[in-house]
């Protein structure tokens, strides 16, 4: 099995990952559709010290969905300050629950 | 909010409006007998339509009076500009104060305000200046205290602005300049994620002016929800436009927003008391344009669902653009069929957390009670003490009910429609003192 890592750093001064369409361009960036069928391990180091639920959502939700939450626990591991694995977790958590908090009588 | 005329004859803009109109109806009349046409070609000189100017005054292509014929040195007084107490009388003023580019030559400003209680307003002030017919000449007069807001939304260098001398206001005042942040990027590296810096180290500038900073959490916490914040402004600005670096997975990336604030300093009774203001505005379209355009179908069969269960309730005040709206902002509500929608209520969670006071604090005497106040389109919604629910799942909602109850109607104070005044787009302002918990002192 091959470990990948993936280091997201960022030159500018803000030091925040933010934005859906940032994750999402990150996903695509990294390929992580095409790396997700294989049996590797990846490793996402967050050389950042913030990081937007939306991101974290745009990057990694589809995956949480594809994987399940024991499946995506076992294909991903993070690096990172604990403020950001806190969000990491916490989203993960919002993705595999997988609705809204609209009540359920009112699903079609 | 007062509204009346300063100089120059007694009569309103509206009046005048029709006044000019009619007149140039008349010449045009005129003209027409004279030739023996049937119909002439009309001048619209020096009109140029604009989504935020013409969103605001519906009419103003009709009303619009070409250069030769327009009034010179009028005035009018403007005062209690304020989306948290005033939302209609304010939109009702900035739809006067275009009336006036379409119909004058020059018109003087008279900002009757001691200070700024609210910078929504005056930041919307600012970015139609930008649309204002070039030829108008517009100039202002305003207190001390009000110049500080005017200078940070940069409407000061729009206006030949007159500061009156005699005013003080036992306030300090640390202003976050106006900036624009345009959502096309191709990295990373994002403006918005750069604008949110600036904002959190503002807030820090401020605060060690006075020998205290944010916490390490407090910064963070910050700096991610104004991230967030402006993320959703621009993306929900232009709904339909396509975002190539996403394969077209995002849509509404080249939107736009604009986000100022400021702190001010004030003494109450022998405390120091912080208020830190600030509002992000975009221009386009409404939070129920943009969702409903784009949703995924189950999402709009959800909202649609829960309206028409509230059917029987829905009172005069609402319409269901304003449940949409509502609904938007709970969690997992997004326009993306990715996971998503946790913007809103990540904000209103941070806003009870760094700002939230209890009752009896607010009621101390010059104690501004935090708010929080969203306006899009023709809808508004007032977040004022009252704080989101968790539910088994871990979503968060705020129904704005006692029970805060989704399946039961809002209260009609805090969610209602504003009827023939509309925003174009959607504004966010926000006004709270800065909590304890939140802040250290510099030196430890």
């Amino acid at each position: 099995m091959v470990e990948h890592v993936i280091v997201l750093e960022i030159e500018d001064e803000s030091k925040i990952l933010s934005g859906k369409t940032t994750g999402v361009r990150a996903r695509l960036k990294y390929d992580l559709d095409k790396l997700e069928l294989t049996p590797d391990h990846i490793t996402i180091k967050f050389k950042v010290p913030t990081v937007t639920s939306s991101f974290v959502l745009g990057m990694l939700g589809e995956s949480v969905k594809k994987l399940g939450l024991e499946g995506f626990k076992k294909k991903y591991g993070f690096d990172a300050q604990n403020r950001v694995l806190e969000t990491i977790a916490d989203n993960i958590d919002f993705a595999a629950a997988d609705g809204t908090a609209l009540p359920p009588s009112a699903k079609s | 909010m007062k509204v009346s005329e300063g100089r120059g004859p007694q009569h309103n803009s509206r009046e005048c409006a029709d006044q000019c109109k009619r007149r140039h109806t008349k010449k045009i009349w005129r003209k027409m007998k004279k030739s023996g046409k049937k119909s002439i070609k009309i001048e619209q000189s020096g009109f140029a339509g604009s989504i935020l100017l013409d969103g605001l005054l519906p009419k103003r292509k009709d009303i619009w009076i070409k250069q030769s014929e327009r009034y010179t040195d009028r005035a009018c007084n403007v005062s209690q500009l304020n989306f948290f107490e005033d939302p209609t009388s304010t939109l009702k003023k900035l739809s006067e104060i275009i009336r006036h580019e379409c119909t004058t030559k020059t018109l003087t400003l008279n900002f009757e305000e001691k200070t700024c209680l609210d910078m929504a307003p005056y930041m919307i002030l600012a970015l139609m200046a930008k649309n204002f017919n070039p030829k108008w000449i517009i100039s202002a007069t305003c207190t001390k205290s009000l110049h500080e807001v005017l200078k940070a939304t940069k409407l000061s260098e729009k206006l030949n602005l007159e500061e009156l001398k005699e005013e003080s206001y036992p306030e300090d005042i640390w202003p976050f300049e106006l900036e624009s942040i345009c959502g096309e990027h191709s990295t990373l590296q994002t403006p918005h994620a750069l604008t949110a810096r600036r904002f959190t180290d503002s807030v820090n500038n401020w605060l060690s002016k006075v020998e205290w900073t944010l916490t390490a959490d407090g910064s963070d916490y910050l700096s991610k929800m104004t991230a967030e914040v402006l993320d959703n402004a621009i993306i929900h600005s232009r709904p339909g436009t396509e975002d190539k670096t996403t394969g077209g997975l995002i849509s509404g990336a080249s939107g736009e927003a604009h986000i100022a604030g400021y702190m001010t300093k004030r003494k109450v009774g022998n405390q120091d008391r912080y208020t830190c203001h600030f509002s992000v505005v975009s221009v386009g379209s409404s939070i129920f344009e943009s969702l409903n355009k784009t949703c995924p179908n189950h999402t709009r069969d959800q909202i649609n669902n829960l309206i028409k269960s509230h059917n029987k309730s829905l009172r005069s005040n609402w319409e269901k653009k304003d449940l949409w709206t509502l609904y938007a902002l709970q969690d997992g509500v997004s326009r993306f069929k990715q996971a998503g929608g946790r913007g809103f209520m990540e904000l209103i969670n941070f806003f009870v957390k760094f700002g939230h006071r209890k009752e009896e604090e607010v009621s101390l005497n010059g104690v501004l009670p935090s708010q929080l106040v969203i306006l899009s389109g023709n809808t508004y919604i007032k977040v004022d003490g009252i704080a989101p629910k968790k539910d088994a799942k871990g979503f968060w909602s705020l129904a704005f009910n006692k029970e805060n109850d989704l399946k039961k109607p809002p209260s009609g104070k805090a969610v209602y429609n504003l009827g023939n005044y509309k925003f174009p787009g959607t504004v966010l302002t926000v006004r709270f003192e800065l909590n304890d918990e939140y802040l250290e002192k510099s030196h430890s």
